[in-house]
């Protein structure tokens, strides 16, 4: 287990780094580079921020051969580290600067330990995990682990452009971004449409506030505002360490509990 | 010209013997445990054992799928199930969490290690990171096109697989949990609902939909030879026999012709035929030429319309009198045209002249499914052929 001091980490739905005087450590989504985010900052404007702050990138595209002609001559200037989804990336950033960031993928001890046996000692654990998993890779591992504490989760990234699709199909207008409802279980979801990708978020706030306690002194956690209004907003900010917010917002944390089926017989 | 091998779905032994049968190079499959096709048969471990038996003994190969994605209880027994593989001589083991190379590496299991899909590698410099890793074979992201896969086989020395034919998911494989949220079954473990297929709606829409078509690379197969890829991989470990069947008989026709320089326009043509008839979902290339827009999406939802196209498998055949004893799968009756086709029996039309059940009894039509009934063809056929209805 790595004895580390932990952070807290926010992305935010802005530009407005100052208005948190709380949080000093930032992610930034890198804009062409990254899905699934209200709000993308420049090269130039990540460096600029990374003088005054504690700033993380995130590039989180799956890359084609275009992203990689270009994502090769980006340089970046005082920042921490970048959290990457495509393996690709470590190559171009090195081991050193890389935080793993496969989404949904590292759901194990023996994962991360993997991770560690070729260098890369920080990564992203899947926050579908039940609270004894994620105490279980704590235990488990020796690496700098990070934990997506407070967020709308995304749950589908598609390469196709969704919304575009139907409206050209349906002749209607619809906006990039979307809620629906699903017909049967009525769960809502929202379709974000960015110009080379659909991501899928589950509408209602992932929440692990339930266990603050048991996580900050383990994991780095990570407080994404993406597509969470700013009334609700204010009210996270002030209240994350308070173990009662899952219950005083419209919350969810049902895999922090229970384990997840997949087979039939189980499911019975 | 090098041959690329066909490498087709099984999700049991009886599967499995057909694909093979019907011209597969190879076939992948799943254990009880640990695969992406959690509700599917799979296969016991002495099923394993006599899958990969009866393969090598017709110098055929088994990949085996320990592809979901582990939590920390998956992998109390996982080792031992390894180390099972390993001994059986399985010719490959098609992985996605990094968690089983580790047990892999630590334990010295000695297994040709092929990327699954759920990795969805995308780009040549990833390619060269899991080769670095001890991969031989990487199964691309279906959202590579030509040029990402000319590419990886340019900078790498790894075996490339694509899929040619089958359901295509929605999301990039691997990223999607719409299923762990919308029914609470893990999609990474096997338990996919298939959410991506349901409908939605908000105050100004009645029906979203994400869905997307299936996959059909036939008309890209002559490209992709060209292009060196190594093996093409048909989609579908729940799927019949007859669509096993069919599918693999189509594009194992299509490589050969290729490969022997015959392929016609006309070929191509009557193949797409046979694949449009053997699913009832519509299908189209999608991302490899880069034409993935609203014409490889449904969205007002779709009929299921049954497929009742396969109507027997030959049992014998009595060439004296030009007898063919047959099962029956779906209703037909004298008067019908009929095609028949098998691994060695090339496609030809009939017309169902008579038909009689196993007492001799003249019958105008056959109902009953798995009857036993005998019917004149003109022409030999063999144990195993397939008799369906004649395609127009």
């Amino acid at each position: 287990m790595s004895q580390n001091s932990k952070k807290t980490l926010i992305i935010l739905n802005n530009k407005n780094l100052n208005s948190y005087s709380e949080f000093n450590s930032f992610i930034l989504p890198l804009k062409d580079f990254s899905v699934g985010f209200e709000q993308y900052f420049t090269v130039e404007e990540i460096n600029e921020y990374a003088k005054k702050y504690n700033i993380y990138v995130i590039i989180n595209k799956f890359m084609f051969i275009d992203d990689l002609n270009k994502i090769k001559i980006i340089k970046f200037e005082n920042i921490k580290k970048i959290f990457i989804e495509d393996p690709s990336l470590i190559s171009i950033f090195k081991k050193d600067n890389i935080i793993f960031f496969p989404i949904h993928m590292i759901n194990n001890y023996e994962y991360v330990k993997y991770l560690e046996s070729i260098n890369i000692t920080s990564c992203v654990i899947s926050n579908n995990l039940t609270i004894k998993e994620l105490k279980d890779i704590y235990i488990k591992t020796n690496s700098n682990l990070f934990y997506f504490y407070i967020s709308k989760n995304e749950i589908m990234y598609s390469k196709r452009r969704l919304i575009s699709n139907y409206n050209d199909y349906s002749n209607k207008k619809l906006n990039n971004t979307i809620t629906m409802k699903e017909k049967v279980s009525n769960e809502e979801l929202i379709f974000n449409e960015e110009k080379e990708s659909t991501t899928c978020f589950y509408n209602k706030i992932f929440c692990a506030s339930e266990y603050y306690e048991e996580l900050k002194d383990k994991y780095n956690l990570i407080i994404n505002l993406s597509f969470i209004n700013n009334n609700e907003i204010d009210f996270i900010i002030k209240n994350y360490k308070n173990e009662l917010l899952n219950d005083l917002i419209d919350s969810n944390h049902y895999f922090l509990d229970n384990k997840t089926k997949y087979k039939v017989g189980d499911i019975k | 010209m090098k041959k690329p091998e066909l490498l087709a779905p099984a999700g049991d032994l009886n599967r499995l013997k057909w694909a093979l049968k019907y011209g597969a190079d190879a076939v992948y499959i799943g254990g009880k445990d640990y695969s992406l096709r959690a509700n599917a048969n799979n296969f016991s471990d002495s099923e394993l054992f006599q899958a990969v038996e009866y393969a090598h003994g017709i110098n055929k190969k088994v990949y085996v799928t320990v592809n979901m994605l582990f939590h920390n209880d998956d992998l109390k027994n996982v080792i031992k199930y390894l180390k099972y593989l390993e001994k059986i001589k399985i010719d490959g083991i098609i992985i996605s969490d990094l968690g089983i190379l580790n047990i892999i590496k630590k334990n010295n299991i000695l297994l040709k290690l092929i990327l699954s899909t759920q990795s969805s590698v995308t780009n040549y410099e990833t390619a060269k990171i899991y080769e670095s890793l001890g991969f031989k074979k990487i199964v691309l992201a279906r959202e590579c096109s030509k040029e990402d896969i000319v590419r990886i086989k340019k900078e790498t020395n790894l075996e490339i697989e694509t899929f040619i034919h089958g359901a295509m998911c929605t999301s990039y494989s691997g990223r999607c949990l719409l299923s762990n949220y919308i029914t609470h079954r893990d999609s990474n473990r096997g338990g996919c609902a298939q959410v991506c297929r349901f409908t939605f709606y908000n105050q100004d829409v009645e029906n979203f939909s994400i869905s997307s078509k299936d996959l059909n690379m036939i008309d890209y197969i002559s490209d992709m030879i060209d292009i060196n890829i190594d093996s093409f991989k048909i989609e579908g470990r729940m799927k019949s026999l007859y669509y096993i069947a069919t599918v693999v008989d189509a594009y194992r026709n299509i490589i050969d012709k290729k490969v022997m320089n015959n392929l016609s326009k006309k070929d191509i043509e009557y193949y797409k035929l046979v694949l449009s008839r053997v699913s009832n979902r519509e299908n189209a290339p999608q991302f490899y030429n880069n034409e993935y827009g609203k014409t490889c999406q449904y969205f007002t939802g779709r009929e299921e319309i049954s497929n009742q196209d396969f109507l027997g498998i030959v049992k014998s055949y009595d060439k004296k009198n030009n007898i063919a004893i047959i099962e029956q799968r779906n209703n037909f009756s004298i008067g019908d045209e009929i095609e028949v086709f098998g691994p060695k029996t090339k496609v030809f039309s009939d017309k169902i002249i008579n038909i009689k059940n196993d007492k001799d009894i003249e019958l105008t039509s056959a109902k009953h499914a798995q009857e036993i009934i005998k019917i004149n063809i003109n022409s030999k056929v063999k144990e195993g052929d397939i008799i369906r209805v004649k395609l127009t």
